[in-house]
């Protein structure tokens, strides 16, 4: 027999999970459907005949934007997670005030609206030479979220024991080797929840390729926010680029979300994963 | 040949934590010595301090003759430069790496050859009687196991000095009286200069040759177990060592002669109008009359509680309105209320103040 709150606990998932599908339901059908129906009936109403010809279109079209927006996301990730380890490994091993005070201020630096940094961060990239460019847009997302792999190693970092750094160096390991063979491996969960959750951050990213770039083609969501037309929006085809869009991330976290959640569940457990 | 020496040792932690208070010490070579003190009393810095650490405030620690620290001179030399195995209360043992390359590990960091780093790893796992268990990880192991894979990894460079913070804490009462054993055997076997750590006296008593006893960052008494037990400095190691804790009673002095007990007191402590008397319960026996071996003082009392400590039978008596807890005979029935006699065989005269020992009576 479950137990009442079990089943309480199944029923409130249950609607949780519904209300969070419907968007995605209604990417779905609205993709499915011709544009005369997409027009013609309610968003959730599922289509007349199954039209698979507009995501073909849509897809061929995006293929670009994909590959761009993969050869961004990608090295953005994994560079962010490598600067953010080394950050807050020195953080820690430093210890003291002055890195209380650094730590803070990465804190913040997350909070800060884009709006905030729009026109220095144009400007900076401009001087730079690579606005309008894919490594203009990995730029500024280096930018905006190296910090917040910082903080989330940090967090890691500190559910490491520290005895057992302590035992690398009364076993004569310098700092480097401490980190390549003792810290970097017991990392592991954490670099990888902190790589997950940066890919499908800037995946999902729009304002910044949006400053940083002209034209639709550099990054997806602007490949999807093209859809919305100054004269009228073909809603099938922007349904159809939308659900595109936020495939790899889905796939992403269905491949990846064990290690993910094994990463949390590191914090939970001193480091034993 | 290592000793290890230690001047005017401080460490403060800011802003007013003292948790070394100006320690003096001499670990002489081949020496297992142990610091023995409650919790908060400073000694796992003392050990860390030892290692490199932590630094200290004030004071020098030299190791053979090295100076490795020196906050007069500015000398501090890192931990990874002092040649020094330890054990952690944990452990700490690579949990990403097999015992194999946790043992391997500091002998990988000298640049010590691939062949002869198989064949150190192999003799000291031999001697830890670990050489089963090299392809395992740390966490397929039982706290015993881990322990050693631990002392393996210390020992393995061959080091100048061993350190060992609490390493039979962790470990279950069956397994540690093992673990003891052992430690001490390869240690006299080793012939390492040894430093361990711990606030548990059997873990002192049955390891150590010296005993240094630590309370609140100061050195109270530094000697073997015998000399601990039996000449305790001051009323802190008489009531810190010996288990059941020793009676601390204060009585009353009047014409040289303690109250109630009828002793006289030599010398100086004659002078007191009071002090602190203490006397072990394993010291003195609660009879029907007074027993023909020897004692100094003989008093009458009334029998309150009894309780048995393992094998052994222990009353609480009361004498002139003071608890004593005292031996019982095995064999004999004490009655709640009933009168006895006690017998104490050593009793140690306290100063009332100062609380240090000014003169131990035996029979």
């Amino acid at each position: 027999m479950p137990r009442l709150s079990t089943v309480t606990a199944s029923i409130i998932i249950a609607l949780f999970g519904l209300v969070w599908f419907m968007p995605v339901y209604a990417l779905i059908v609205g993709s499915l459907k011709s544009l005369k129906e997409v027009m013609g009936t309610p968003v959730l109403s599922p289509p007349e005949s199954i039209d698979t010809s507009t995501l073909a279109k849509v897809f061929w079209e995006l293929r670009g934007p994909l590959l761009n927006t993969s050869i961004i996301v990608i090295p953005t990730a994994f560079v962010s997670a490598l600067i953010g380890s080394l950050a807050a490994y020195a953080i820690y091993r430093r210890g003291g005030k002055i890195s209380d005070a650094i730590m803070l201020l990465i804190a913040i630096s997350t909070y800060i609206p884009y709006h905030v940094i729009l026109v220095p961060l144009v400007q900076f990239t401009k001087t730079l030479g690579l606005y309008d460019t894919l490594p203009g847009v990995m730029f500024g997302f280096l930018i905006y979220y190296t910090p917040m792999a910082a903080l989330l190693m940090y967090i890691f970092i500190t559910a490491i024991p520290r005895d057992v750094i302590e035992a690398a160096l009364v076993d004569g390991a310098g700092e480097w080797r401490i980190l390549r063979r003792v810290v970097l491996p017991l990392l592991g969960p954490g670099i990888t929840s902190t790589i997950i959750f940066i890919l499908i951050m800037t995946w999902n990213n729009f304002f910044i390729p949006l400053i940083l770039t002209r034209g639709y083609e550099k990054h997806i969501t602007l490949k999807i926010f093209s859809y919305v037309g100054q004269s009228g929006t073909l809603y099938n085809q922007m349904f159809a680029a939308a659900l595109i869009g936020s495939i790899p991330p889905l796939i992403v976290f269905i491949f990846l979300g064990r290690y993910f959640i094994k990463g949390l569940l590191v914090l939970g457990t001193g480091a034993k994963g | 040949m290592v000793s290890i020496t230690v001047e005017g040792l401080t460490k403060i932690f800011p802003p007013r934590v003292v948790a070394l208070d100006n320690v003096t010490l001499e670990i002489r070579d081949n020496e297992f010595l142990v610091v023995l003190g409650p919790s908060g009393s400073g000694k796992t810095t003392f050990l860390r301090i030892i290692a490199g650490l932590e630094k200290p405030t004030r004071g020098r620690v030299v190791i053979g003759d090295r100076v490795v620290a020196d906050s007069e001179n500015n000398v501090f030399i890192p931990p990874q430069k002092r040649n020094i195995g330890m054990v952690f209360q944990n452990w700490a043992l690579y949990p990403n790496m097999k015992v194999f390359d946790n043992i391997a590990f500091p002998l990988e960091i000298k640049k010590v050859p691939r062949d002869e780093i198989r064949r150190r790893v192999k003799a000291v796992a031999e001697v830890l009687g670990i050489d089963e268990l090299l392809d395992r990880y740390p966490r397929q192991l039982s706290g015993g196991q881990q322990q050693r894979v631990a002392l393996a990894r210390a020992l393995v460079k061959e080091p100048d000095v061993l350190l060992l913070d609490e390493p039979f804490s962790n470990l279950d009462a069956r397994i540690r009286l093992t673990a003891r054993e052992f430690v001490k055997k390869l240690q006299k076997r080793l012939g390492i200069t040894t430093i361990l750590v711990t606030h548990d006296q059997a873990d002192a008593f049955a390891v150590g040759d010296r005993i240094a006893v630590l309370n609140q960052g100061k050195i109270e008494q530094v000697g073997t177990p015998e000399e601990l037990y039996d000449k305790p400095a001051n009323t802190f190691i008489a009531d810190f060592i010996g288990e059941p804790p020793i009676n601390l009673v204060e009585f009353r002095v009047e014409n040289g002669y303690i109250e109630d007990l009828g002793v006289e007191l030599p010398g100086e402590a004659a002078g007191l109008d009071k002090v602190i008397v203490g006397v072990r319960p394993d010291e003195a026996v609660a009879a029907w009359e007074h027993l023909a071996a020897s004692s100094v003082a003989s008093v009458k009392a009334v029998v309150d509680t009894v309780v048995y400590i393992g094998s052994r039978l222990y009353l609480t008596v009361d004498v002139a309105g003071k608890k004593l807890r005292v031996q019982g005979l095995t064999g004999h029935t004490y009655k709640e209320g009933a009168e006895v006699i006690v017998s104490v065989k050593k009793m140690h005269i306290f100063h009332p103040k100062t609380r240090s020992r000014i003169v131990t009576l035996e029979a």
